[in-house]
């Protein structure tokens, strides 16, 4: 059988699309197994396809694939005695051997050049399965699918950037789905096709693709649904840790953060609390430069303490009356919120323990037997440390950071330089570890950051977040702050760590005693910093825009009489800008609060400036849906004003038959109107299309046309107009 | 005026059973004033079709049996010695009439053929140099046996061109069968048959059939067929531009039978076949497939466009 010139261009083509498409299979898996020789693959599938373009016949085409398997194998594998007598040797041993192991079950120990040999079966599979759709199904569509799916899914759950490859694979196989449509087409009405003509009709439809492809990846897009369905999915699975955290909260998994970041306003706790207080759950030290773990080996162990002798590394202030601040929870946590400088966790349930992580800090409830167990209530009690301006002022002449453990100031080494200036840049000139911490912190409120909750960029694999946060985007919420403030700290040598909690709640109420009750969202899941400052302690610093957190400072400059006039003004300062920014937060809560009352009422305008466009669209859509059935009365009503003429006829038997398209009763082009009116009324089981095709007939072949009259037929068409909407 | 002709086919129907078709075509024949070709198998009906038809109309009704020995003489007519007058006089044949039944054309010699075409071309007949023209109507009905049959002379194309329509009779079904059966326990109905019409009448029919009106959009349309059946690849020589004449004068009378004063689509959709049928020659290998004419003219049909405008407004 001699196959036309044409035959072969057409199949070259097909296959070079499902090359480019199969080429995305290989990448991420060359990528991700690291596998290597990504073109001698390649060049095998290349090989697979010309053999199967030409027909080559079977033993010939599975001899060139088994040499070219053997080939690679022995090149890749020995040190290039490709078909030596040791190379063959190497080859037959090394597949007898593994063999045997696969018999045996040790599925795990497989060598390497047999793997290779099992991808290449694998990739030879496939390029059948490929032939076979593209030569007898004549579709490549569970393919195309298959490719989108399996690139989407190791894009979601591997590091593979899928970005490009999506694009790629969707226009390819969107062409390829064309082209086989129209070859579908070509077979099924029997035509045949010049080539030139081909390409005519080609053209088009690359253009449309391309240019469609173009727009789509020009568009903006919505952020995902879903920061990021990994975490969720283990959520949902229950690994995630303790009962089901939600993608916003607080997650155990810190270790790779960015991305959006979703609002959810369920209630976690509900605090009667004197003071308005920042809630610490845990401190975390190691920074991967994608996000925060903490170390656990050795250090994270956790170890039992009484409920009178919960003490964390911030220091209850002695010089204070203890307060106490009640805690329920609204969701089962089985962790405790600390406020500064805690003392006790109280709570009367007999057969829960307390535990405390040495790593982190955190606080678990457990049941004897070593499981979690959430408190239904409990009480806190604290002393919040007080800081001395004075002694924050003052250089240290006793050192103590030789005893603070050297995790604190961990930093990646692949870590930019440009990081480490900046951060050294920002503190120069700084005397204390507190000027400098404080230089940090108010570095993010000056230099051109915005707080942003949604479209958060995720660093790439070869991006640190915090370089990417403080260099390129800019923008972010809590976590970009608390960690980028974290490693600068670091980088100039003050200790530091990441604290993850929640942020002071919403003050809903008051209680008899006085207490403020506030109400703790998800949404106020938080995190920030805690700084070591040398010779006072650790002291929580607050960098992320739009929050307070304010240290209790004693702004005592004036005790100290030998103070110099600069740093009291310096004291004055400060002391004002504090002042400031309280105001300004209340003010800002006062204003959301306002705000959310008066959402429901101030987002109606907006909404229906959208809601109208989008209904006009769709009673539109909806009209040009069912014009057959509201149609034909606006006809029948215009007929009636119309004046009988044969015009009038040939107009309404117009709209007659265009109604009766609709049904699927259309005159075929060799069908005359008596035969189509025979059709119809066999279809409707009348005569009334028999009678009104008569008339018309007699306007179009007769050779007087003036004298007919529409009233004869205006009642026929009538009906069958009706019947043609029902 | 439509009313003779319902007279007519009923009388028709008193003879002949099942044969509505064929009455309507052979009206439709002679309202046109062209002639009908049978073609079918002896016993069928065809002779009885004609005699019904003539007693009917009233007309003069002659029947010519073609034989293989039959000479031109025994058709047209001959001159004969008179010795009263010492002059020769011409004794008119057969052919001279108004209805004339040509039973098994087929089976005499060309020449004799072509003396009974001459007549039908011509409606005269020429006699040593003299030519006398036959009276209107003058309507043959031929009937030939199918070609294949031996003992034939198959008339040429340019002779088969003379005849308007080309009509098969076919077998009766059982129930007509059965309904012959019983009729001929009986006295012969064709007997009882009584003339329905004038030649008066029936000629003043003939010019109310020529003034039926054609739209050109439909003259267009049996162009259309005709022009495809020259292009056909199955055919050797399509119709002739005479045929597509022909098809329009029979619609004509077909739709004037139906009792408009217009031709549709229909009436030419209907017909072709019957007026083309025998004048298509086709490709010798369609021949020797077996494939008939009346085929090729359903797909010629098939694929032209019904006219649905008219011919101005297109």
């Amino acid at each position: 059988m001699k196959k036309e010139s044409t035959y072969y261009i057409e199949m070259t083509l097909y296959y070079i699309i499902l090359f480019l498409i199969l080429r995305e299979w290989l990448v991420p898996v060359v990528e991700l197994t690291s596998t290597g020789h990504l073109e001698l693959l390649l060049l095998f599938i290349a090989i697979a396809f010309l053999l199967n373009i030409f027909e080559v016949s079977f033993l010939i085409s599975w001899v060139i694939k088994i040499v070219y398997i053997s080939w690679f194998i022995v090149r890749v594998y020995t040190d290039g005695t490709v078909f030596s007598g040791a190379g063959i040797q190497f080859l037959v041993t090394d597949i007898r051997t593994n063999i045997a192991l696969l018999l045996a079950g040790d599925w795990e120990v497989v060598t390497d050049p047999f793997r290779s040999l099992l991808f290449f079966v694998l990739i030879w599979m496939l390029i059948y399965l490929i032939h076979h759709w593209l030569t007898v199904r004549k579709t490549i569509f569970y393919f195309f699918v298959l490719t989108v799916f399996f690139i989407s899914t190791l894009d979601t759950f591997t590091t593979y950037d899928g970005k490009a490859a999506i694009v790629k694979v969707v226009l390819l196989g969107l062409m390829m789905t064309a082209l086989l449509y129209m070859k579908r087409l070509i077979t099924q009405t029997g035509t045949t096709f010049a080539f030139s003509k081909y390409i005519r009709y080609i053209l088009p439809m690359t253009i449309t693709i391309v240019v469609v492809g173009f727009i789509a990846v020009l568009l903006p897009k919505a952020a995902p649904q879903w920061p990021d369905p990994v975490p969720y999915i283990k959520n949902l699975s229950g690994k995630g840790g303790q009962n089901s955290m939600s993608q916003v909260g607080i997650g155990e998994d810190d270790s790779r953060l960015g991305g959006s970041f979703e609002a959810d306003d369920t209630v976690v706790f509900t605090v009667h609390s004197p003071d308005k207080q920042y809630w610490r759950i845990e401190t975390k030290d190691f920074y991967t430069s994608k996000g925060w773990e903490s170390i656990t080996d050795g250090i994270n162990d956790e170890y039992e303490v009484l409920q009178e002798e919960a003490f964390t590394s911030i220091l209850p202030n002695m010089n204070e009356e203890a307060k106490s601040a009640y805690v329920y929870p609204e969701i089962d946590r089985a962790y405790v919120l600390q406020p500064y400088g805690i003392m006790s966790v109280l709570f009367d349930e007999p057969d829960v323990r307390l535990y405390q992580e040495r790593g982190t800090e955190r606080f678990n409830t457990k049941s004897p037997d070593g499981s979690n167990r959430p408190l239904t209530q409990y009480e806190v009690v604290y002393s919040a440390p007080e800081y001395s301006y004075t002694q924050l002022k003052t250089p240290v002449t006793n050192s103590e950071l030789m005893y603070i453990d050297q995790r604190y100031l961990q930093l990646p080494e692949e870590l930019p330089d440009r990081v480490r200036t900046l951060a050294a840049d920002t503190v120069e000139g700084r005397k204390t570890d507190y000027d400098r911490a404080k230089a940090i912190e108010q570095y993010f409120k000056r230099s051109g950051f915005t707080y942003e909750t949604d479209d958060v960029a995720v660093p790439a694999e070869d991006q640190d977040y915090v370089d990417q946060f403080l260099f390129e985007t800019k923008r972010g919420y809590c976590d970009n702050f608390s960690t980028s403030m974290v490693v600068m700290l670091r980088s100039v040598g003050i200790p530091a760590r990441w604290v993850k909690g929640y942020a002071n709640g919403t003050e809903v109420d008051k209680t008899d005693e006085g207490l403020r009750v506030f109400e703790v969202e998800n949404n106020d899941a938080h995190s920030w910093v805690e700084a070591y400052i040398d010779g006072i302690g650790w002291m929580p610093f607050e960098p992320t825009i739009g929050f307070v957190n304010q240290s209790d400072i004693n702004f005592d400059m004036e005790l100290n009489e030998s103070a110099p006039e600069e740093l009291l003004r310096e004291q004055d300062l400060e002391r004002q800008q504090i002042e400031q920014e309280v105001k300004e937060q209340e003010e800002s809560e006062k204003q959301a609060a306002q705000k959310k009352r008066s959402s429901s009422e101030g987002s109606g305008s907006t909404w229906i400036v959208l809601i109208i466009p989008a209904l006009l669209i769709v009673l539109a859509i909806v009209g040009i849906k069912t014009r057959r059935k509201w149609m034909p009365k606006v006809y029948i009503q215009a007929q009636r004003r119309k004046p009988s003429s044969p015009s009038t006829i040939q107009s309404s038997y117009k709209v007659l038959m265009r109604q009766l398209g609709f049904l699927g009763l259309k005159r075929k082009p060799d069908e005359t109107l008596h035969a189509f009116a025979a059709r119809v009324d066999g279809h409707f089981g009348t005569n009334d299309m028999s009678k009104v095709t008569a008339v018309y007939e007699k306007t179009i072949y007769s050779k007087e046309k003036g004298n007919i009259q529409f009233e004869e037929i205006k009642e026929s068409w009538e009906y069958l107009i009706n019947r043609t909407t029902g | 005026m439509q009313e003779h002709i319902q007279a007519v086919l009923e009388n028709i129907e008193k003879v002949m059973i099942g044969k509505r078709e064929v009455a309507e075509l052979s009206i439709v024949a002679l309202l046109t004033g062209g002639h009908v070709l049978l073609e079918d198998v002896p016993g069928v009906g065809k002779t009885m079709m004609v005699r019904s038809l003539a007693k009917s109309v009233g007309a003069n009704f002659k029947r010519i049996q073609f034989t293989p020995d039959l000479l031109p003489s025994d058709v047209v007519g001959v001159s004969i010695y008179n010795p009263k007058t010492l002059q020769f006089e011409f004794r008119p044949g057969p052919i001279v009439g108004n209805i004339i039944l040509a039973d098994e054309i087929n089976r005499t010699s060309p020449k004799t053929q072509a003396a009974l075409l001459e007549a039908m071309e011509e409606a005269s007949i020429t006699v040593d140099g003299e030519t006398l023209s036959i009276q209107k109507p003058f309507f043959v009905m031929a009937t030939q046996n199918p070609i294949e049959y031996e003992g034939t002379y198959p008339l040429p194309e340019a002779q088969l061109d003379r005849f308007l329509l080309k009509i098969r009779m076919g077998y009766p079904s059982v129930q007509q069968e059965i309904e012959v059966l019983r009729r001929a326990e009986n006295k012969q109905p064709i007997e009882e048959i009584t003339s329905v019409m004038t030649v008066e009448e029936l000629l003043s029919l003939q010019q109310a059939v020529r003034e039926v009106y054609i739209e050109d959009s439909v003259k267009g349309y049996i162009v259309d067929i005709a022009r495809a059946t020259r292009e056909h690849s199955r055919v050797y020589l399509g119709v002739s531009p005479r045929a597509s004449v022909a098809l329009m004068k029979a619609s004509q009378a077909y739709a004037f039978m139906q009792g408009r004063d217009f031709v549709k689509p229909d009436d030419v959709k209907y017909l072709a076949p019957f007026v083309f049928g025998h004048r298509l020659i086709l490709a010798p290998e369609a021949r020797y497939e077996g494939v008939m004419p009346e085929q090729i003219i359903s797909q010629v049909i098939e694929q032209t466009f019904v006219p649905v405008k008219r011919f101005a407004d297109s």
